[in-house]
């Protein structure tokens, strides 16, 4: 995929980049852009480009305290609209990949090399150059730990790699719907414990499941090479959350699609125009796929196996009919509803090959080929990787599950094994808040954005960088829907109608009720924030992503300053002017593939945003200032630049190198986590900065919550905790700042049912009871179970917190 | 608290006076002409008897009483823990782990083959409403051999707390206490027979007696 890049420098090689001969004639920066010759000659110079600014990381590597071991690999180069070539590098370390270690190179036209070295990890040292575990065993671990029912979809891949520690994971959660609360995710949990050292060296091993038993599942692990633990473990796909949104409908009408004629004379929606390089999983199933294609899920009837196949062999080439079938479930019995072919060997979604199934084809295939064309023509992007790599879509998407097979619902998702994207049908109208088709051409944009995200920023899908990930697809799909009502045409993105704020919903035709996601007041949809505040990172990054999104609203189209309008924020109560739309896009686009590291806060794509902002309009242009006025709205720095707001913080109790901080997924989700056993008298504490008045309101989410209360916090941090661990729920608390009641942090809590020797008094024997549990298979004692599943040093750990929480020693 | 450090200005004076007074009381004098002395620390005599037992360590000084529970010869436990209930006079210290209960090795408390210093250990304890010490210190690993329990097992730290009439006898019990038992079953057991085998069982601990000085 990568193989126009250069490989690892060589000294020769250096000498010959560092003599510029491959890149004469250099262009001078100044304020007058270069012609498209100029471009055109700086593009073809990319390989040597891309060999200075390795070469130029190397002489720095020094200064950036990395050691004589220490290397850089591209794996992504392009050159910018401005003449800029941007290089990511992999951090190598003994010629293994960094996990998570990256740097970007900007080579200028005039030959000016710059780092940008925030990703970088520095001092990687390593116990052992060898390791204990071979590919094959640290293979067998993974499978091991996968648990698959069913049969592999492929062979996992495996990598060897420098891993940093800080990155082990071990306490998933999930956000349920249901609950409307962050819960424990006991599939994707890992119970290992974090090594001692800062680094190790471990195999990455990447697993697709896509089977009747298990569902569709890309989980990759991280497995320590030296002692076999499971260091990490997260599923890569990377979709909507269900059931977040309602909405009707979604009829584009009458469009143009870009589709294939075979040599019998028949027509397939496959865009010819769009990709130039082979789809890459299709060629590893030996086929060829060269642009982008749209195809229908089915089922193999005598394996019970689940694949696509392409909308071909169609004698005209008019699609569709602009209805939708009805989800294809029966659900009065349950079961999915298939046609079958006239062997009897494939199935597929009812009424997926009728000119009514089709339609939703046309939607999906329309909306990514007008994405493709956005990136093209806004961004001069070359598809997803940038290098023209076909992709393709899934429609009528059928995904194994509990029933068997089962049609994809109410998601849509970028599947990144298979380098493409997957579309449901929808569950309305048998769900009154289901959705009609997942194929609106703000979602369309947004998962193939999801590709262009992987392939530039990487941004990590968990924490502040996954909300700055799905905020960055609901920014450009956006984006492509204003494009496409634009036009679709020409390299500017259009505003949409003034005051419209229907536009700025995330699939707002989709539903019944408006849309999944409200870009202008996030909060809107329920568990979204509209600003940052300390504990945000614990949300799940479809609602994580308010922040962003309300931040690339204001900047597009201003915020109000009028208190009582939707698009007000009291952080910035002045209001401000916005950007329009082309500028604020140019801004993030920039930001996301030149300046953010894969883990990005929000801090750091305040600053990239910044500096994107300044390179694009000049460092105290009006879009500078813009762009810290709409993270200001959002609670992010200040519009001055300058003075720091109230700040309401939890304590970090769980802090680096503890086992609760390092043993945590996503990394730090339990750092300010505070422990207590249930039914106990306790104090729960904060910390509040920059002002004088450090006094807080307590409030805590409550319930009824399964028909229990969990009390009151009172002023003075004391509380009464209740009687029930609530399933083993993170209870949701917030202290608001006095001094400034804009300022807030949410923390959480979580509650021990702890006493394990069942004696109706919580004290140091119960850890006796636990210890008597620890490592067995099967407990006979239940009440020693304090994390999960087994008895192990979490229960330990989880009872020692608690009880040192509950009874300081004073 | 202000009538505590006025309390402590009064006898400050009172002691300047006595040393002006070029001394030549009594003890039984002074106590009479200070009938409220108050202790500024503690002392501990063990306990008689061969059973489980609290006796103070070598290490004790006036102001920190350090007590090692040792157990009866012979006995082979995994862990043990207790509560200690004790007046406000006295407070409960901590080792350099942060806990109130100090581990002197006997117990191995990582698991078997272990070298990780780091590794999370069934070690714990704090002082609960009321004064109410507790404390158990457990290995967690069945792997690991039981150990004879007629040495120092664990340790906690007594200090002064709220200020107490000198020679006052300072009431400490033990409402509850219990080790680990040297049989807690296989990994092999059918699962009814580990949950018969695995109760902690309880033991009575020996109090001496604990004066303010």
């Amino acid at each position: 995929m990568h193989a126009t890049l250069p490989r690892p420098v060589s000294a020769l090689v250096l000498a010959l980049a560092a003599g510029m001969g491959p890149m004469t004639p250099c262009f001078a920066a100044g304020p007058n852009p270069l012609t498209s010759t100029q471009i055109a000659t700086l593009s073809s110079q990319l390989p040597a480009r891309t060999l200075l600014a390795t070469a130029r990381l190397l002489q720095v590597r020094d200064q950036l305290g990395l050691g004589s071991q220490a290397g850089f690999t591209p794996h992504q180069a392009f050159t910018t609209t401005e003449g800029r070539t941007v290089v990511r590098l992999h951090q190598t370390h003994q010629g293994l990949r960094v996990w998570a270690g990256e740097a970007i190179a900007h080579v200028e036209p005039d030959g000016q090399v710059k780092t940008l070295t925030q990703g970088v990890k520095t001092g990687v040292t390593l116990a052992s150059d060898t390791p204990v575990l071979n590919p094959d065993q640290a293979r067998a671990i993974a499978l091991r730990s996968l648990a698959a029912r069913g049969p592999m979809g492929e062979a996992p891949k495996v990598e060897l790699v420098v891993f940093p520690t800080q990155f082990t994971g071990g306490l998933a959660t999930r956000f349920d719907p249901k609950r409307g609360a962050e819960i424990f995710d006991r599939e994707m949990s890992t119970w290992a414990k974090a090594p001692a050292d800062a680094f190790v060296l471990a195999y990455e091993v990447k697993t697709l499941l896509a089977n009747k038993q298990d569902g569709h599942k890309e989980i990759t692990f991280i497995i320590d090479a030296n002692t076999g633990a499971v260091l990490r473990k997260r599923n890569a796909l990377q979709g909507d959350s269900p059931a977040q949104g309602t909405g009707t409908s979604f009829y584009k009408g009458a469009v143009s699609l870009s589709t294939a004629k075979a040599t019998d004379g028949s027509y397939a929606l496959k865009a010819m125009d769009r990709g130039t390089l082979p789809q890459p999983y299709v060629a590893a199933q030996g086929e060829t796929q060269i642009g982008m294609a749209t195809y229908y899920g089915y089922v193999d009837m005598v394996s019970g196996m689940m694949g696509f196949l392409p909308y071909q062999g169609h004698a005209s080439n008019a699609w569709g009919n602009g209805t939708l079938i009805p989800p294809a479930w029966d659900f009065v019995n349950g079961g999915i509803l298939l046609d079958y072919s006239a062997d009897d060997l494939s199935g597929w979604l009812q009424g997926a090959l009728t000119p009514t199934g089709e339609t939703t084809a046309v939607d999906a295939h329309y909306g990514l080929s007008t994405t493709w064309d956005f990136y093209q023509n806004v961004f001069h992007r070359n598809g997803i990787d940038n290098l023209g790599t076909s992709t393709f879509a899934i429609v009528h998407t059928i995904e194994p599950g509990a029933f068997g097979a089962e049609p994809l619902f109410d998601n849509a998702m970028w599947a990144p094994w298979y380098f493409g994207m997957q579309f449901g049908d929808g569950s309305y109208p048998a769900y009154a808040g289901g959705l009609k088709s997942v194929t609106e051409i703000d979602i369309t944009g947004h998962e193939l954005t999801h590709g262009v995200t992987e392939y530039s920023a990487s941004l990590i899908y968990d924490g502040l960088s996954g909300g700055l990930n799905e905020g960055t697809s609901d920014m450009l799909g956006k984006m492509v829907q204003a494009y496409s009502e634009g036009g679709p045409k020409g390299s500017v993105i259009p505003n949409f109608p003034a005051g419209d704020l229907t536009k700025w919903e995330i699939g707002h035709l989709s539903g019944v009720n408006g849309g999944l996601r409200y870009m202008y007041k996030p909060s809107l949809d329920g568990p979204s924030s509209d600003v940052w505040y300390d504990g945000l990172e614990l949300l799940d990054v479809h609602f994580s992503s308010g922040p962003p999104n309300r931040f690339f609203y204001f900047l597009c189209e201003g915020a109000s300053a009028n208190a009582s309008s939707v698009t007000y924020s009291p952080y910035l109560p002045g209001g401000m002017a916005g950007l329009g739309n082309d500028k604020a896009a140019r801004i993030w686009y920039k930001t996301l593939t030149e300046h953010l590291a894969s883990d990005a806060d929000f801090n750091a794509a305040r600053a990239a945003s910044i500096t994107a902002a300044g390179e694009l309009y000049g460092a105290n242009s009006a879009e500078v200032s813009a762009v810290m006025k709409a993270w200001a709205a959002v609670n992010v720095g200040t519009a001055s630049g300058t003075g720091e707001p109230v700040r309401v913080t939890f304590p970090v109790v769980n802090g680096p190198g503890s086992f609760l901080d390092t043993n945590a997924y996503p990394s730090g989700i339990l750092a300010k986590v505070q422990l207590f056993p249930v039914k106990t008298n306790v104090f729960v504490r904060c910390n509040v900065a920059n002002t004088t008045n450090t006094k807080v309101t307590w409030s805590m989410k409550t319930g009824p919550m399964d028909g229990y209360m969990a009390g009151t916090i009172n002023p003075d941090g004391s509380w009464t905790t209740p009687s029930f661990p609530f399933y083993e729920d993170l209870l949701t608390i917030t202290a608001t700042s006095q001094a400034d009641p804009k300022q807030f942090a949410k923390g959480r809590l979580l509650l021990i049912p702890a006493d394990a020797d069942t004696d109706n008094e919580t004290d140091a024997l119960d850890m006796g009871s636990v210890a008597m549990s620890w490592g067995l298979p099967n407990t006979p004692n239940p009440a020693a179970q304090m994390a999960g599943y087994g008895i192990s040093d979490w229960d330990l750990v989880f009872l020692g917190e608690a009880l040192a929480n509950a009874f300081p020693v004073k | 608290m202000r009538i505590r450090t006025l309390s402590l200005l009064f006898y400050g004076l009172v002691l300047a006076l006595s040393l002006a007074c070029g001394g030549g009381h009594t003890g039984a004098v002074a106590d009479e002409t200070a009938p409220t002395a108050m202790a500024e620390g503690l002392s501990y005599k063990d306990p008689a008897g061969n059973g489980w037992r609290l006796v103070k360590d070598a290490s004790s000084t006036n102001v920190r009483i350090v007590l090692n529970l040792v157990g009866p010869s012979g006995f082979k436990t995994r862990g043990v823990g207790f509560n200690l209930q004790a007046p406000t006079t006295v407070k409960f210290g901590t080792f350099s782990n942060g806990l109130p209960i100090g581990d002197p090795g006997v117990y191995q408390l990582l698991s078997a083959g272990s070298v990780d210093p780091n590794e999370p250990v069934a070690m714990t304890g704090g002082v609960k409403e009321g004064n109410l010490l507790t404390v158990g210190i457990y290995q967690k690993d069945r792997g690991q051999s039981a150990k004879d329990s007629g040495r120092t097992l664990c340790q906690i730290v007594l200090l002064p707390g709220d200020r107490a009439r000198s020679g006052a006898q300072l009431p400490l019990t033990i409402p509850k206490a219990k080790v680990i038992p040297e049989d807690i079953g296989a990994v092999t057991d059918e699962l009814w027979l580990l949950d018969k085998k695995m109760k902690m069982a309880d033991i009575t601990i020996a109090i001496g007696t604990l004066t303010a000085r």
